[in-house]
């Protein structure tokens, strides 16, 4: 930092530069531009003490030298005492910020602000942290009607009426002329015709201005609730317009502008469809009325309100613009012969999407399907018959699988996917994220091996390991599935005493259960039961799990449905305890749908008590016996296994499961413990009824009368009695002497009793 | 566009898959199609013009 040069004579520069010499060291501690006030007082005491001279002198002396340095020393004067201000670098000067380079400068501040009025326009994109209240004004014309303000003078009426006047608000008709001729500004030089039309005064409006000019009165305005049915015609003649502006420019250059102006929303899709050659001819004269209307200038002004109501048309539900859009795509125009090959059928794609989805909507959802499925970017996830982007998945850790795996193990039994949602995530149907939510979690779940897709459509329930198994383990699916293959086979009549199209219709099946089906409560997933039941909802879905209500007990029984895969045959397992409790072999049941998907109702007649021995299965001893039953149920008496009318039945063995898949092995064994022994000893011949067979077979496993009737067809040891329809003979292969030997000792002991067969 | 052109299922998923996105939210099957169907007409008239 230089010194400063002083002016003066010799004696002013040499006591100038005491003064400031004097001054900096009181400021030395100052900042370089801070201002260092001293009055002259204290100036001349201090130098006239130092220098042993008269303060009143030194005083004027000090005055006059730092006043020929006015550019350093800044004279003030307040109540007569006089002061010096300077600073450590000079001349004392204001601190100014410079602010040109700030942030905010920089940043926000635009070079030509808008005006205030139309700080409207200012949008933002970004949404503030906290929601404030903004301020909402309100028209002149609505707080004159409320009498917040006083009325306009009449003059100010008429005025109002004047293209060119511009009231705020849109709502009421006096300002429609006004708000027009601000776009007509604009548009003047384009649009010069239609500018005319709008400037003119139109037949109505010195009318209206007429009454509006009436001070005492209310304007005369028609309420906004009218516009709209302007607004259809105004919309569909723009949209014609604009199809008709390319073949007949010279008849619509003047209106198309500025209609387009108005609404571009609408006039844009509809643009991108050339329109077919009848609908110009039909729509040139709409377009010559809509000039006219326009022409009008009260109806001019639902142009705003027109924006306001296609807006409000873009904001309704999916289904309306989807409505929209197939009728839009019905009438659209036919497009050139494009064919598109699925695998052996050409499909014609100028057709309309609802024709082509009508007769190839299966075959184009496959070939969509497959094609989603092996795409290498994998840019669409599928669940179901749901799709979303991968992008937009939500991720789900091993941590968030531990804890839904924990959570369905400790409900004990397949969980709703909107229960795990709500349950473990606290995220609710009414959020807006809920549906992608819940597809994340699906598509997630349902590429984990520690998870099975058990729910049906309507329903996605999930399974995990470590859940317990619903229904008997005394028969395993790999033998259920073997044993009821005779289904897949094709052997399958359960739809002769109920059609399909009953079930479907009605919802409701009836059957009759076996001894097999009551013991294990198992029933085979037979067509009209498949009929009856959902579909499984993934492709690689292996079973479902339903839920069983039973309205006559209050009780609720899981049961789950395993589907027929390969060779191996379908069936519904889990309904034992509820067979055992409430119902006997030869029972009839009713099997029901609900409301729910996955809810089904099974109900059976009941009657009062009735006592009889019917066949049971002694788990401890592995052997068939009758034994008193009381039951309430409605029976089959041709399927009932009582003892009064199938006693051989207690001679069946309770074969082994694996035996029991062999549908051979368990004929011979039915015909032999059950049959009516018609031969000889040595040459033993079995005789014994289709009925009676049908109900000893399924004694041991289940089995339709078709396949019965196979297995008797398949083997020469079957021959059908000529004599009695309905009836078949069983001649055993001859046994193996020693053998023969060994049983006839043991008759011949006299000790041979049924027991000895087990 | 010609016909020999268009391979259905293998164009335009880029598009299907924006229109998934600015949906917002899983979309049924049969929409799905729908709204494909609807790309590749799309496809035809803006190759025609």
């Amino acid at each position: 930092m230089s010194a400063p040069t002083f002016n003066g004579t010799a004696e002013q520069q040499h006591l100038a530069a005491e003064v400031f010499r004097l001054m900096t060291a009181q400021g030395a501690m100052f900042a370089a531009d801070a201002p260092i006030t001293q009055t002259l007082t204290n100036l001349a005491d201090f130098l006239a003490a130092q220098q042993q001279r008269d303060s009143g002198k030194g005083a004027q002396e000090i005055d006059a030298a730092l006043q020929e340095n006015a550019q350093i020393f800044a004279r003030q004067e307040d109540d007569g005492e006089i002061s010096y201000v300077t600073s450590r670098q000079g001349a004392y000067q204001e601190r100014r910020e410079d602010r040109s380079h700030s942030f905010r400068e920089r940043l926000y501040e635009p070079e030509e602000p808008l005006p205030v009025d139309d700080i409207s326009v200012v949008v933002s994109t970004s949404r503030p942290a906290l929601t404030t209240v903004e301020p909402v004004f309100i028209s002149d014309y609505w707080q004159q009607q409320a009498g917040l303000l006083p009325m306009p003078p009449a003059e100010e009426g008429e005025a109002a009426a004047e293209p060119g006047f511009a009231p705020t608000g849109w709502s009421a008709p006096e300002s429609a002329p006004s708000a027009f001729a601000e776009a007509e500004a604009a548009e003047e030089e384009q649009v010069p015709a239609f500018s005319e039309r709008a400037a003119a005064p139109a037949p109505g409006v010195p009318e209206q201005a007429e009454a509006e000019a009436a001070p005492a009165e209310p304007v005369p305005t028609p309420p906004p609730m009218e516009v709209p049915p302007v607004e259809p015609t105004f919309i569909e003649v723009e949209a014609e317009a604009e199809a008709v502006a390319e073949p007949e420019p010279e008849e619509t250059e003047e209106v198309v502008p500025a209609v387009m102006e108005a609404t571009p929303e609408v006039a844009t899709p509809i643009a991108t469809e050339p329109a077919p050659p009848e609908e110009t001819t039909e729509a040139t004269p709409e377009v010559e009325e809509a000039a006219e209307v326009v022409g009008e200038a009260t109806e001019v002004a639902a142009a705003e309100a027109e924006e306001e109501i296609v807006e409000a048309v873009e904001a309704e539900p999916a289904e309306a613009v989807s409505e929209a859009e197939e009728v839009a795509a019905a009438e659209a125009v036919e497009l050139p012969e494009t064919m598109i090959k699925l695998n052996d059928t050409s499909i014609n794609l100028g057709q309309p999407v609802p024709q082509l989805m009508a007769e190839h909507g299966k075959e184009l959802a496959a070939a969509l399907v497959n094609s989603i499925d092996k795409d290498p970017l994998q840019q669409i996830a599928r669940f179901g018959r749901d799709f979303f982007t991968t992008s937009d998945l939500v991720n789900l850790g091993k941590n968030d699988l531990r804890r839904i795996r924990e959570y369905i193990v400790e409900v004990g039994e397949p969980v709703l996917d909107t229960a795990i949602i709500a349950d473990l995530y606290y995220n609710s149907p009414r959020q807006s994220s809920f549906e992608g939510f819940r597809f994340s979690l699906n598509y997630r779940l349902s590429r984990e091996k520690d998870f099975d897709f058990v729910g049906v459509d309507g329903a996605y329930l999930w399974s995990a390991r470590g859940l317990p198994t619903i229904g008997s383990k005394r028969v395993k699916a790999g033998e259920m599935g073997q044993i009821t293959s005779y289904l897949v086979e094709g052997y399958d009549d359960s739809l002769e005493q109920q059609s399909a199209e009953a079930i479907e219709e009605t919802g409701v099946l009836n059957r009759k259960l076996t001894f097999f089906e009551w013991e294990y409560g198992v029933l085979p997933l037979d067509t009209s039961l498949a009929t009856l039941l959902p579909k499984p909802l993934l492709d690689s879905q292996r079973s479902v799990v339903l839920r069983f209500e039973s309205p006559q007990h209050y009780t609720t029984h899981p049961v789950e449905v395993r589907y027929p895969t390969g060779n191996r045959g379908g069936w519904l397992q889990g309904l034992e305890e509820f067979f055992h409790e409430h119902l006997i072999p030869g029972a009839l049941i009713t099997l029901a749908r609900t409301e729910e998907p996955n809810v089904f109702t099974i109900t059976y007649e009941e009657m009062e008590g009735t006592e009889d021995r019917i066949l049971t299965l002694d788990e401890k001893k592995n052997k068939f016996a009758f034994a008193n039953v009381t039951y309430t149920c409605e029976v089959d008496t041709d399927q009932f296994p009582s003892q009064q009318k199938f006693g051989k039945f207690k001679n069946l063995k309770s074969l082994p499961m694996n035996e029991r898949r062999k549908g051979d092995v368990v004929l011979q064994h039915v015909f032999v413990a059950t049959g009516e022994q018609v031969g000889t000893r040595s040459d033993p011949l079995y005789w014994m009824s289709l009925d009676d067979l049908y109900v000893a077979f399924n004694v041991l496993r289940p089995a339709a009368r078709p396949y019965l009737e196979s297995l008797l067809a398949s083997d020469d040891i079957f021959s059908p009695d000529e004599s009695t329809p309905g009836t078949y003979y069983y001649k055993p292969e001859p046994e193996p002497e020693d053998e023969e030997e060994e049983e006839e000792d043991i008759l011949m002991s006299g000790t041979y009793d049924d027991e000895d067969e087990y | 566009m010609e016909a020999r052109t268009i391979i259905y299922g293998e164009m335009a998923l880029d598009r299907l898959a924006q229109w998934l996105h600015a949906t917002g939210e899983p979309q049924d099957l049969e929409v799905v199609v729908r709204r494909y169907l609807e790309i590749l007409r799309e496809l035809v008239v803006e190759e025609q013009q």
